[in-house]
């Protein structure tokens, strides 16, 4: 082709590559003239332009070049100058900018002795307030993380022109990526150093550091080949602000961390874990192994490009070591060369074991991923000993889900499932004799579970889709069947399986399995053991919600003598709290209360891990409510709220109850406000734990509700009763009592704001319901008056006086103590007789209204 | 040569002064090559070799005393994205040859061993079609060397070649197309 035809092309494809891609085709054809040459030449640049840019981007920013797609980032400048000196250091000269600061090497001023340290100084404008007073609050802490392969912080603050400062060990080394490359290291001297790095960012994790940022650059190794770890917890020192929440989201603050290294809940702004290290560490294995960094190619530019990438699954590793793209498979033979392997080779040894490794670090919700580096660790070492791995294919948490997908809606406590596996596991293995034992024992009965999920996977199962209660009944028969003579095993199944009967409320085959298993305790571990006494405990939970409460009794009873006789205090105060709900259900507060105080001091005094002692705190609190206590009520929630804060954070399923305890002691002293803001962090961590909804942020929304009415916000009150009315019905049968209570709140609401003929029908239903399956319930009377008066105004007296006088007698009978109602009743009465010209009776009820001025 | 300052040599090199463009080369080039040696194990690594930070490094050593102007010091830029494209390349062309082996003693090149050698491969393969580019229209070229090799923008490159923002972007797209067309294409690879 002629140059002059080249350049023609060239000029058309860069008119025709501005058009919309439904136009371009239309444009080339007619600006080609019929030249089929020109024309071919048009459409492959075309093609080639659909990744010439990423191509280039990519290899820009590899080569440390800025990224050649982000036009409008504007220069950072040098940040500081030579000589400038900062503490006991001079600035000698810049290593690097970048988009936060500048990195300087600098010396000792003094010259005292030869150490060199390294500098980050930030532009003013990258610290915000909050930044500033974090770095000053979290610098000190950084500054005792003290590790052989952590380069450590030495100090931080703020120079003379107010910039962010933080001085770092100086590190003489390369990327770790580079090292391995360089070194041709082979994959499994790649993995022994690559567990050098996860013992590092173990000892971090047992610190509570996260390092938010692991990437190659962060992870140096010096010729000596020891790992280096760089910045750890810093980005976190660098971060604009926290608590944005997932849509406060910037392209800046993505733009601030490592895209191609973070983790999904970085990317959408989620809470960071140290789960989300995890994954960055996953990133950063795979890239050593494979070569490919699967999100390099990723290039950025919009929000919702990101939440996209950050919800895509990873190619497993050993698939992508073999590409059918020549120019790729190019590639791929050098980074195999690298790695003293052929490319059949290195898929040969990733898939499998690998593969699982790295997809259970890489698995898009944290929790499924490893639980800790060391997890993570032993993983590897197991995988390095040709031992067998724990992580596998299809991983339970992942077949649980595929099965409650498949059941939502039909199996609303689904979700608890998937809790009371992950936990019972946990449970029941903590108890356990030796760890070694513990480990075989949690793995086999994982497998196990895994495969009665598997089973119920429509493809496995043969299209016959099972329900949860199917599964479990199958599996209650297969411990028997298949795990004989493995008493501990089968014995920790039956328990677990129990826990999940009896959170599906399926209390009698809970309490069936939990007997065989009480058998099988007091023949393995004997009648007075600790094991027993759990076994016991659990029982008597199952009684207590069958509303068995005198066998439930003597069983936590029995428990708590065991407890007591083994002298555990933990256990004593967990036997304790069990008995002492068993009482305060039976409304024997005055049984309840000296239990649950003996368990809240001995929780209290041996510093009882976990969820124990908030636990005691609530639920006394909540006793204390019930008495009326409301000022000691408040001050336990709110030592209860402020202990789960700490232990588990800010958005844990356990702090929804913490607010919701304290709104509502706040709601009953009338501190309306407070009790508003606490009912609405429940929720929101509700929703957001459980986006599709769950019944009990119903009971939260009511709650709202009920405050927004009291504080007179009718409009919102109407609204959060409509959405607490809805979420019910997505969870219960239309006979469901709760949702005649709702139905007679919103009801009640509506006839008190004008929307009478809704508010009348809501309150009919909502009759209907309640007087079929809570006829005593309290809220059944203010029902009936109202509907009483809404008769009275259409002068339908008879039957005006029935509904009120049913009202009327059921506030006397129960011995209610409701005076607001009662008198509601009674001048409701009074307004009908009078209507109904019966003057006698109206003047009988008259005398008993405290307020004479009414009607 | 090196007598002159770097802004005179810059002035000159604008002029079109072919025997100053050429000492501002190897200047940069010169610069460029020691602060990659030196910095073959700096403290912020990144995968290969940090290629802005290492021109602006040059930069600030050749020409901060003279405090240049906005055009002088994109000009700069670009000279040195061009001298980048040539060191970048030597690299490659000595580590390939080292992975070769052969008669070729294999000695630790110090300069080679700051790109790694896929990366080597790609940067030969990626030369080998630059040189026609260069050859049909070295604007095209040049655009290309600010953007890959010295990272510069849209509009840093148009200030520091005297073009327009829009030309840069039009050209970079054709440039970029048919470099990405003919390195696939020769690989055998037909996009379709």
């Amino acid at each position: 082709m002629e140059r002059d035809a080249l350049e023609q092309a060239a000029q058309i494809f860069a008119d025709a590559v501005e058009l919309a891609p439904g136009e371009q085709d239309a444009f080339i054809l007619a600006a080609c003239r019929g030249d089929e040459d020109i024309l071919a030449e048009v459409r492959s640049l075309l093609d080639a332009a659909k990744d010439s840019e990423n191509f280039f981007s990519s290899l820009a920013s590899r080569l440390g070049a800025i990224s050649t797609s982000r036009d409008d980032v504007p220069e950072r400048p040098v940040v500081g100058e030579k000589g400038l000196t900062i503490g006991a250091y001079t600035l000698t000269r810049p290593v690097g900018s970048g988009g936060t600061g500048t990195v300087w090497r600098a010396e000792r001023s003094d010259g005292q002795f030869d150490a060199n340290v390294a500098i980050k100084l930030m532009h003013p404008s990258v610290a915000s307030s909050a930044a500033i007073a974090r770095l000053g609050r979290e610098a000190d802490h950084l500054a005792r993380l003290s590790h052989g392969n952590i380069a450590r912080l030495l100090d931080a603050g703020l120079d003379g022109e107010n910039r962010p400062y933080l001085i770092l060990e100086y590190v003489e080394g390369m990327p770790i990526d580079r090292y391995c490359d360089e070194h041709r290291l082979a994959l499994n001297d790649r993995i022994r150093l690559f567990l050098s790095v996860l013992r590092a960012v173990g000892h971090a994790h047992a610190n509570l550091i996260v390092h938010r940022d692991i990437k190659p650059a962060n992870v140096m190794v010096d010729d000596s080949g020891k790992v280096k770890l760089l910045d750890f917890g810093i980005a976190r020192l660098l971060q604009p602000d926290e608590g944005a929440g997932p849509g406060g989201m910037t392209i800046e603050v993505v733009a601030a961390l490592t895209p191609e290294f973070a983790a999904p809940e970085q990317l959408t702004n989620q809470g960071i874990t140290t789960a989300t290290d995890i994954y960055s560490l996953g990133l950063l294995l795979y890239l050593l192994l494979v070569g490919f960094n699967p999100r390099q190619k990723q290039t950025v530019d919009s929000l919702s490009e990101l939440l996209e990438v950050a919800n895509q699954d990873l190619p497993k590793p050993s698939t992508i070591v073999l590409d059918e793209d020549p120019l790729r498979s190019e590639q791929l033979l050098s980074f195999a060369r690298k790695r003293q392997e052929s490319p059949e080779s290195l898929k040969r040894q990733l898939r499998g074991d690998l593969d699982n490794i790295l997809q259970k670090a890489l698995a898009n919700e944290p929790e499924d991923r490893y639980l800790t580096a060391a997890g993570f660790a032993a993983d590897l070492e197991r995988y390095l000993n040709n031992e067998p791995v724990t992580a596998m294919p299809p991983t339970l948490a992942y077949r649980m889900r595929k099965f409650i997908n498949r059941h939502r809606g039909g199996v609303a406590t689904a979700l608890l499932v998937v809790i009371v596996l992950t936990t019972a596991v946990a449970v029941t293995t903590r108890q356990m004799l030796e760890a070694r034992q513990q480990r075989d024992r949690a793995e086999q009965i994982q497998h196990f579970l895994v495969g009665l999920f598997a089973e119920s996977d429509p493809n496995q199962s043969k299209g016959v889709d099972m329900t949860a209660r199917e599964i479990l009944d199958r599996g209650a028969e297969r411990v028997d069947r298949e795990l004989e003579g493995q008493t501990r095993v089968q014995a920790d199944l039956l328990e677990t399986i129990a826990g999940i009967y009896s959170r599906l409320s399926l209390s009698e085959e809970a309490s069936q399995l939990l007997q065989q298993a009480l058998a099988m305790r007091s023949e393995i571990n004997g009648a007075n053991s600790a094991e027993y006494a759990q076994v016991l405990e659990n029982l008597a939970l199952v009684n207590e919600i069958q509303g068995s409460y005198d066998e439930a009794e003597s069983l936590a009873t029995q428990a708590l003598r065991i407890r007591r006789q083994l002298g555990d205090p933990i256990g004593t105060a967990n036997a304790a709290m069990r008995l002492g709900s068993i009482y305060h259900r039976k409304s024997d507060l005055d049984t309840a209360e000296p239990l649950y105080r003996e368990a809240l001091s001995l929780a209290r005094r041996n510093r009882a891990p976990g969820d124990l002692l908030p636990h005691a705190l609530h639920q006394l609190g909540t006793l204390l409510e019930h008495r009326d206590k409301l000022a000691e009520a408040l001050e336990l929630h709110e030592e209860g709220l402020a202990m789960r804060r700490s232990i588990v954070g800010e958005e844990h399923l356990d702090l929804i109850e913490s607010y919701y305890n304290v709104g509502s002691v706040q709601h009953g002293l009338e501190r309306l406000d407070d009790a508003k803001q606490n009912y609405e962090r429940a929720l929101s961590i509700s929703k957001k734990l459980t986006p599709g909804g769950n019944s009990d942020a119903a009971y939260m929304v009511n709650a709202l509700a009920m405050v927004h009415r009291d504080l007179e916000e009718y409009p919102a009150a109407e609204l959060r009763f409509r959405e607490a009315l809805e979420l019910l019905h997505r969870y219960f049968e239309p006979g469901h009592p709760n949702i005649g209570i709702v139905s007679a709140n919103l009801g009640l609401l509506l006839v008190e704001t004008g929307d009478v003929a809704t508010g009348e029908s809501l309150l009919h239903s909502s009759l209907d319901v309640m007087s079929a399956a809570i006829p005593d319930h309290p809220k059944v009377p203010p029902v009936r008056i109202a509907l009483g008066r809404l008769l009275l105004e259409r002068s339908d007296y008879e039957a005006a006086e029935a509904m009120i006088l049913a009202a009327h007698r059921s506030l006397q009978e129960a011995g209610a103590d409701d005076p607001a109602h009662t008198q509601a009743a009674i001048s409701a009465l009074v307004a009908t007789y009078s209507a109904w010209g019966r003057h006698d009776e109206a003047e009988r009820y008259r005398v008993l209204l405290t307020d004479q001025s009414e009607d | 040569m090196r007598t002159e300052s770097i802004t005179v040599l810059l002035e000159a090199a604008r002029r079109g002064e072919d025997s100053a463009t050429d000492a501002l080369f190897s200047t940069v080039y010169d610069e460029l090559r020691k602060l990659a040696r030196s910095n073959r194990g700096r403290w912020v690594g990144n995968q290969t070799m940090n290629t802005t930070a290492l021109i602006h490094e040059a930069y600030l050593k050749l020409a901060e005393k003279d405090g240049l102007n906005f055009q002088n010091r994109t000009h700069f830029y670009a000279t040195a994205s061009m001298a980048m494209r040539q060191i970048l390349v030597n690299y490659a062309e000595r580590a390939n040859a080292a992975k070769r082996g052969g008669n070729v003693a294999i000695e630790p090149l110090d300069e080679a061993t700051v790109i790694s050698e896929s990366m080597a491969e790609e940067l030969l393969q990626l030369t080998e079609h630059l040189i026609p580019l260069e050859k049909d229209s070295p604007r095209r070229c040049r655009i290309v060397e600010c953007r890959v090799f010295g990272g510069m923008g849209v509009d840093e490159t148009a200030a520091a070649l005297g073009i327009s923002s829009a030309t840069v972007k039009r050209e970079w797209r054709i440039a970029s197309a048919m470099l990405r067309r003919n390195m696939t294409r020769d690989s055998g690879d037909v996009p379709e």
